[in-house]
């Protein structure tokens, strides 16, 4: 009777015990085009930990489904915390980055982000795993995002607002040598211009 | 005169070239904050994720049978190519299929995969081998049955659908909707399978593990 009760015990927590991740189901997607050479920040993704113990998540970049668009090398994609702790029925979200290398073929790119359960791996045993996948999608183009193609992307804005600094700067000695003039008159009731403490001339 | 009148004609194109650019001439962006008579309501919606999840986290392999004199065995894999399972085919009841495999989301698909047989000692693996796989993967043994450190998984449901043979990479679980791996909100699929062990193998490792995984693919 004590060995049945050990025998229950024991094989409960075993009966249920599960193993189940889950990924987003809207696909990872760059905001705007990808330009050759250039790094970007994907939109981070959630994970969701749906087995009854803890999972070390790790996301692999693995084609699975057929279609149109090139593949995605595994070394473009950048996961940052690979192997992070998920615990039962909680979410989480994995940070992303996209680097495309000078070489990169223009064109439109498309891939599966392959989220894996840690399956823990029990000597002697037909360990069962789960996985989910979601699709990562991005255009990239040839042409480089500023004057150079190894000037970063801020380096654009900054220079934009200098260019619009210098503009300012030649209009306003423009405006100087052209001999034109404002003259700020203000009109007194009887119309008569006000006798304005500036506008004396000693 | 001239000259002052050259500058002048500088002065105002920079003015509006400049005034251009600051209106943000090049269009398109309609959005912005709420006119009047408009309001606009930000709220947030659930993250949906498409997610499987299998039950038990393991399984015990067993229904040992296979090999030759002096190397058959009903409890461990007998050599050549002898067979254990985590169920029990041809299926006659519910308990034959012990791993519960479900999954959740929007319309997708279940694919699945196999990974190496690793030894606890952690020598030379079997590698996972098929009769369909192409590459470096084809099982070399006699009657197309795994070769030396070669071996095969074969998963199997209630559909009558024959056992199918698994591949390393994800391939479309047909045992999960009875002939095709197409899945819906919340289905379920109860799932076995055999393991076939090498033609011949000289590792004395007698404890071995390996992996199966199930996983949860958006549509095409």
């Amino acid at each position: 009777m004590l060995a049945a009760l050990a025998a229950v015990w024991w094989a409960a927590p075993a009966a249920q015990a599960s193993v189940g991740v889950g990924v987003q189901a809207a696909p990872v997607r760059l905001a705007g085009v990808a330009r050759v050479g250039q790094n970007y920040q994907l939109p981070a993704l959630a994970v969701i930990n749906t087995g009854s113990r803890p999972e070390a998540i790790t996301v692999r970049v693995q084609r699975i489904l057929p279609g149109p668009g090139r593949a995605v090398p595994p070394a473009w994609v950048r996961v940052d915390r690979q192997g992070m702790r998920v615990a039962p029925h909680a979410e989480a979200s994995i940070p992303l980055g996209l680097s495309v290398p000078g070489g990169a073929k223009p064109g439109v790119y498309l891939t599966e982000l392959v989220v894996y359960g840690s399956a823990l791996v029990r000597a002697g045993t037909a360990n069962l795993g789960a996985a989910a996948a979601t699709k990562l999608e991005f255009r990239v183009t040839a042409g480089p995002a500023g004057l150079l193609g190894f000037v970063p992307g801020w380096a654009g804005w900054a220079g934009g607002w200098l260019f619009l600094l210098a503009l300012l700067a030649v209009a306003g000695t423009a405006a100087r040598r052209s001999g034109l003039r404002l003259r700020l008159v203000r009109s007194t009731a009887g119309g008569q211009p006000a006798d304005l403490p500036w506008s004396r001339h000693g | 005169m001239g000259n002052r009148w050259v500058w002048f004609v500088v002065a105002v194109l920079l003015v509006v070239v400049i005034g251009k650019v600051g209106s943000g001439s090049g269009g398109g962006n309609t959005a912005g904050p709420a006119h009047e008579g408009q309001l606009t309501i930000h709220f947030s919606a659930i993250t949906t994720f498409n997610t499987v999840t299998i039950s038990p986290s393991d399984a015990q392999c067993g229904h040992y049978h296979g090999g030759k004199y002096p190397n058959e065995s009903s409890n461990t894999l007998g050599q050549p190519n002898g067979m254990c399972s985590v169920g029990q085919y041809p299926v006659t009841k519910i308990e034959d299929l012990p791993i519960k495999i479900t999954y959740s989301g929007l319309a997708g698909s279940v694919y699945i995969k196999s990974g190496n047989a690793i030894p606890a000692d952690n020598g030379t693996q079997w590698r996972l081998c098929g009769p369909h796989n192409g590459e470096k993967s084809i099982c070399t043994g006699p009657e197309a049955k795994p070769g030396p450190y070669q071996f095969a998984v074969k998963n199997f449901a209630g559909s009558g659908l024959p056992p199918t043979t698994l591949t390393a990479y994800p391939v479309c679980d047909y045992q999960f909707d009875d002939g095709s791996c197409s899945a819906v909100r919340t289905q379920s699929q109860q799932e076995g399978f055999d393991i076939i062990g090498p033609y011949w193998q000289k590792n004395p490792s007698t404890t071995w593990s390996v992996t199966v995984t199930w996983i949860a693919v958006p549509a095409k």
